[in-house]
C-alpha cells in the first residue's frame, strides 16, 4: 500500500480503544463485582511467613540498561530499512544492484558494532 | 570524500586493534591512518576523486577550501595524539576505543567543512558531538569527567535540536535541503521570503554557534573543558571550533550571501560579547585549563569578526587563523599534559612554577604557543589577527567591534602571560620531564608552524 | 470526523504535557510521557506523514520510553518525589513559553500554508487527495541522499562502539 488516506488508520484507533476501554472495564468491574473484605493481615504481601521487608523496587543490574540500548539502535536501523523494503522494486528498476549493496553497506557498518559488542562481551551475562 | 571513507574504516580496524593484547601497535597504526588521509585528502587538490563528483548527487563538494579545512583537522589530530602517551598508559586505559573514535570524530568534522546538503551537516555535526561527549566522558572512574560529558551532552543534545527545527524550517521556506538550493529560492523571491526562513536562520545560527562555543551559548564550555582529560580538550578546543567555523561560513556564504543585513548585526554583536565574557572571564582565572577554555571561547569571537566583515578575504582570514590557533592550542595543551602529569594532575598556573629552569624546551615551547595566542608578532597569531581585522576594516562600519576587540587583545595578552612569568620568574621545583620522540616531533613541527605562520604568512595566505 | 479526531489528540497531548509537569513520582511522569508520544503520533497521521508516525511509535514509545522506564528502575527512586521547582525557574519557563507562543502566532499569522508551497500542500483537496510520502522518502533518501544514509550507519556504529564502551567495566 503506497496510497493512503489518514482514514485508512481508523481501525487502529478503534482497536487501541477496544484495548484502552478493556482495561478500564475490567478494573472498574472487579472492583464492583468483588465482595470486600478487609483486615490488616490480608492486606499484607505476604498472608503467612516472612513479614515483608523494605523496597520491592532495587537497583537492577546495568546490563538490562545495555541491552536496552542496543535494542533503540537496531529499532533504528529497521527504521531505515522500511522505505528501503517498500521501495525496492522501484528502485531497484533505477539503479540497479547499487540499491542492494547500498544497504548491505549499512549493515554491515552495523554488524561491525555487533560483532565489536559481542567480543567485547557486554552481552555476556554473569 | 575518499578521505572521509579512509577515516571511517580505519577506524572500524582501530576498533578492533583493540583487541590484540599488544597495545604498543595502536599509536602508531593511528599516526599511520591519519597521515593517509591526510595524504589522500590532499590528493583530491588538481583533479577530485570522480566517485566524488558523480556519486554524491550534491551531497558535499570537494574543492580547494574544504580540502584545506580537512587538512588543519587531520594536522590537529595529528598533533594531539603523541600527547596520548601518558593517557593511555594508565592501567585503566582502553586506548583503541580512543582512537577509533578521535577518526570516527574526524569524518564529522569533514563533512562539516565540505557538505553541500543541510542532511550532510546535520549528520556531520552529530558524529562529531556524540564522539566528543563520549570523549569527554573516557575517564570513567572520574566525576568530573563523567560530569563534563553529562553537561555536555545534555546542551548539546539541545542545541542540537534548536539546530534540527532550524533545517527543518528553512526547508519548510525553500523546499530545499541543499544549501545552493536555498541560495537559489531566496535569490529568486527577494522580497517576498516568508517569515519562516528569517526563523528558521536563527535556529540554525544558534545550533552552530552552540557548537563553536560564542556567547551566549557558551556555559557549557569552562566546565566540560575543564573536567574532561586535557588531551580530549585540546581536540574540542581545535577540530570542533574549526569544523564549526568552516561550517558556519559555508553555510552563510553559500545560502544566505543575499540575506547579510539581515543576519550580520546579530552575528556582530555575539562577536563582540563572545568577545568580552571570553577575555574578561579568562583573566581571573586560577586554572590553567580553565584559562584555556575561555580564551577558546574568545578566539570563537575573532573568527566571528571575520564571519561579520564577510569580505573576499574572510575565508583566508579564517583558514589561517585556525590554523594557527590549533597548532597554538595544541602546543599549550600538550605542555599541560605533561607537566600536569608531573605535579600530581594540578592543573593550575602555580604547577608551571619554575618549569623553565629543567625544562627550557617545554618552556620554550609554551611561551611561543602563548606569544601566538597572544598575537605576538613574528607568531602566527599576529597574522591571524591582522588578516581578520583589516577584512573587518576593509568592510568599514565595523569600528566599534574592532575597538573591542583590539582592547580585548590586550586584555589577552595579561592572562597569556600569566603563565610565561610563572615558568620563567616564579620559584618552584619541576625536575626534567622525558618527552617521546613523538611527543618532541609534535612540538618541533608546531613551533615551525608557529613561526612559519608569523614569518612568512604568504606562504599560507596564497594557497586558497 | 478529522476535526473530532484532532481535538481529541490535540486534548490528549496537552494532557499528557501538564500530567508530566504536574505529576509527583517520576514514573507517573514517564506515563504522561507515553500519552505525549502516542497523541504525537497520532497528530503525525492526520498530517498524512504515516511513516514519521510509524518511526515514532516505534523508536519513542517502543524504544526510547522502555529505556527511560529502565533507567528509573535502576535508580530505585520511583517513590521518590520530584524536587519543587525553585521559583525563578517557574517564571523563567512561564516567560519562555509565553515568549514561544507569541512568536509562533506571529509565524502563523503571517506565512500562509497552503500558498506557501502548492504542490506540496494542494489546499482544499488534500483530504481527498493520497499522497505518498514513503515512497517520496525511499527515493531520495536511496537515490539522491545515499551518502548521508549510510554516513548514519557510521553514526549508529560510534554510539554503539561508545556504549558498550562506557557501560561496560574493563575486561581483566
Amino acid at each position: 500500500m503506497k496510497q493512503y488516506f489518514p482514514s485508512d488508520y481508523l481501525p487502529l484507533l478503534v482497536q487501541f480503544s477496544a484495548a484502552a476501554a478493556f482495561v478500564v472495564v475490567t478494573m472498574i468491574a472487579t472492583h464492583l463485582l468483588g465482595p470486600k473484605r478487609n483486615s490488616k493481615v490480608k492486606d499484607a504481601a505476604w498472608e503467612c511467613g516472612i513479614e515483608a521487608k523494605g523496597d520491592a523496587r532495587t537497583p537492577i543490574s546495568i546490563k538490562y540498561f545495555l541491552t536496552a540500548i542496543l535494542f533503540v539502535l537496531f529499532d533504528i536501523e529497521v527504521i531505515f530499512m522500511y522505505p528501503w523494503a517498500v521501495n525496492f522494486k522501484e528502485l531497484f528498476r533505477e539503479m540497479g544492484s547499487v540499491i542492494f549493496v547500498e544497504m548491505l553497506l549499512f549493515m554491515a557498518l552495523l554488524l561491525a558494532g555487533f560483532y565489536y559488542v559481542i567480543k567485547k562481551g557486554v552481552l555476556k551475562w554473569e | 570524500m575518499l578521505s572521509i571513507i579512509l577515516l571511517s574504516v580505519s577506524g572500524i580496524a582501530s576498533l578492533f586493534l583493540g583487541f590484540n593484547k599488544s597495545r604498543s601497535l595502536l599509536m602508531p597504526a593511528t599516526l599511520l591512518f591519519l597521515l593517509v588521509a591526510l595524504a589522500v585528502n590532499l590528493w583530491d587538490w588538481n583533479v577530485p576523486f570522480t566517485l566524488s563528483s558523480a556519486y554524491n548527487n550534491g551531497m558535499m563538494t570537494v574543492d580547494k577550501t574544504t580540502i584545506v579545512f580537512s587538512a588543519i583537522l587531520l594536522v590537529s589530530a595529528l598533533l594531539v595524539i603523541p600527547f596520548s602517551q601518558n593517557y593511555i598508559d594508565r592501567p585503566q586505559a582502553q586506548p583503541a576505543e580512543y582512537y577509533a573514535i578521535l577518526l570516527f570524530a574526524l569524518v564529522g568534522g569533514i563533512m562539516m567543512t565540505a557538505y553541500d546538503n543541510l542532511i550532510m551537516l546535520f549528520v556531520g555535526v552529530e558524529i562529531l558531538s556524540i564522539s566528543m561527549y563520549v570523549l569527554a566522558g573516557s575517564d570513567k572512574r572520574n566525576l568530573r569527567s563523567t560530569e563534563a560529558a553529562l553537561k555536555y551532552f545534555l546542551m548539546g543534545a539541545f542545541a542540537t535540536g534548536f539546530l534540527l527545527f532550524g533545517v527543518a524550517l528553512l526547508y519548510g521556506a525553500t523546499m530545499s535541503f541543499s544549501i545552493k538550493g536555498i541560495a537559489d529560492y531566496t535569490n529568486a523571491n527577494v522580497g517576498n521570503l516568508s517569515p519562516l526562513l528569517y526563523v528558521g536562520i536563527v535556529m540554525v545560527l544558534i545550533g552552530v554557534l552552540f557548537k563553536v562555543s560564542a556567547a551566549p551559548f557558551h556555559f557549557w564550555t569552562p566546565d566540560v573543558y575543564e573536567g574532561s582529560p586535557s588531551l580530549f580538550t585540546a581536540f574540542m578546543s581545535t577540530v570542533v571550533k574549526t569544523a564549526g567555523f568552516a561550517a558556519l561560513y559555508r553555510l552563510l556564504a553559500v545560502s544566505f550571501t543575499g540575506l547579510y543585513d539581515y543576519w550580520a548585526m546579530s552575528i556582530a554583536v555575539v562577536a563582540l560579547l563572545t568577545l568580552v565574557v571570553g577575555n574578561i572571564t579568562a583573566s581571573h582565572q586560577h586554572s590553567f585549563k580553565r584559562m584555556m577554555a575561555y580564551s577558546g571561547i574568545s578566539h570563537a569571537g575573532y573568527l566571528l569578526i571575520a564571519v561579520t566583515a564577510f569580505q573576499n578575504t574572510s575565508q583566508d582570514a579564517i583558514l589561517f587563523y585556525s590554523l594557527a590557533y590549533s597548532v597554538a592550542t595544541i602546543a599549550a595543551f600538550g605542555v599541560l599534559i605533561l607537566v600536569a602529569d608531573k605535579q600530581q594532575g594540578s592543573e593550575d598556573f602555580s604547577a608551571f612554577n619554575g618549569l623553565a629552569k629543567n625544562n627550557p624546551f617545554l618552556a620554550f615551547v609554551m611561551t611561543l604557543a602563548m606569544c601566538s595566542l597572544a598575537g605576538i608578532p613574528l607568531t602566527g597569531g599576529f597574522f591571524g589577527k591582522f588578516l581578520i581585522f583589516s577584512s573587518a576594516f576593509a568592510k568599514g562600519g565595523l569600528n566599534w567591534l574592532l575597538i573591542g576587540a583590539i582592547l580585548m587583545s590586550a586584555v589577552g595578552i595579561y592572562y597569556y602571560f600569566k603563565v610565561v612569568i610563572a615558568m620563567y620568574i616564579r620559584e618552584g621545583k619541576t625536575e626534567k620531564i622525558a618527552l617521546t620522540g613523538l611527543q618532541q616531533a609534535a612540538f618541533v613541527l608546531s613551533i615551525l608552524l608557529t613561526l612559519l605562520l608569523g614569518v612568512v604568512p604568504n606562504l599560507f595566505a596564497d594557497l586558497v | 470526523m478529522e476535526k473530532f479526531v484532532f481535538f481529541l489528540f490535540a486534548t490528549s497531548l496537552i494532557g499528557g504535557g501538564l500530567g508530566i509537569f504536574l505529576a509527583q513520582r517520576l514514573l507517573y511522569k514517564a506515563f504522561a510521557l507515553l500519552l505525549v508520544l502516542l497523541a504525537v503520533a497520532a497528530l503525525f497521521v492526520l498530517l498524512r506523514a504515516d511513516f514519521v508516525a510509524a518511526s515514532q511509535i516505534m523508536v519513542y514509545v517502543g524504544g526510547i520510553l522502555i529505556l527511560l522506564v529502565f533507567s528509573l528502575l535502576f535508580s530505585a527512586s520511583t517513590h521518590q518525589k520530584a524536587p519543587p521547582l525553585p521559583y525563578w525557574k517557574l517564571v523563567a519557563g512561564l516567560l519562555t513559553i509565553c515568549i514561544g507562543t507569541f512568536v509562533l502566532f506571529g509565524i502563523f499569522n503571517e506565512v500562509n500554508f497552503q500558498t506557501l508551497h502548492p504542490t506540496i500542500l494542494p489546499a482544499e483537496t488534500s483530504s481527498t487527495q493520497p499522497i505518498q510520502t514513503i515512497r517520496t522518502i525511499g527515493i531520495t533518501l536511496f537515490g539522491t541522499q545515499t551518502v548521508a544514509f549510510e554516513l548514519m550507519g557510521l553514526f549508529l556504529l560510534v554510539v554503539l562502539a561508545a556504549v558498550a564502551w562506557l557501560l561496560v567495566e574493563k575486561e581483566q
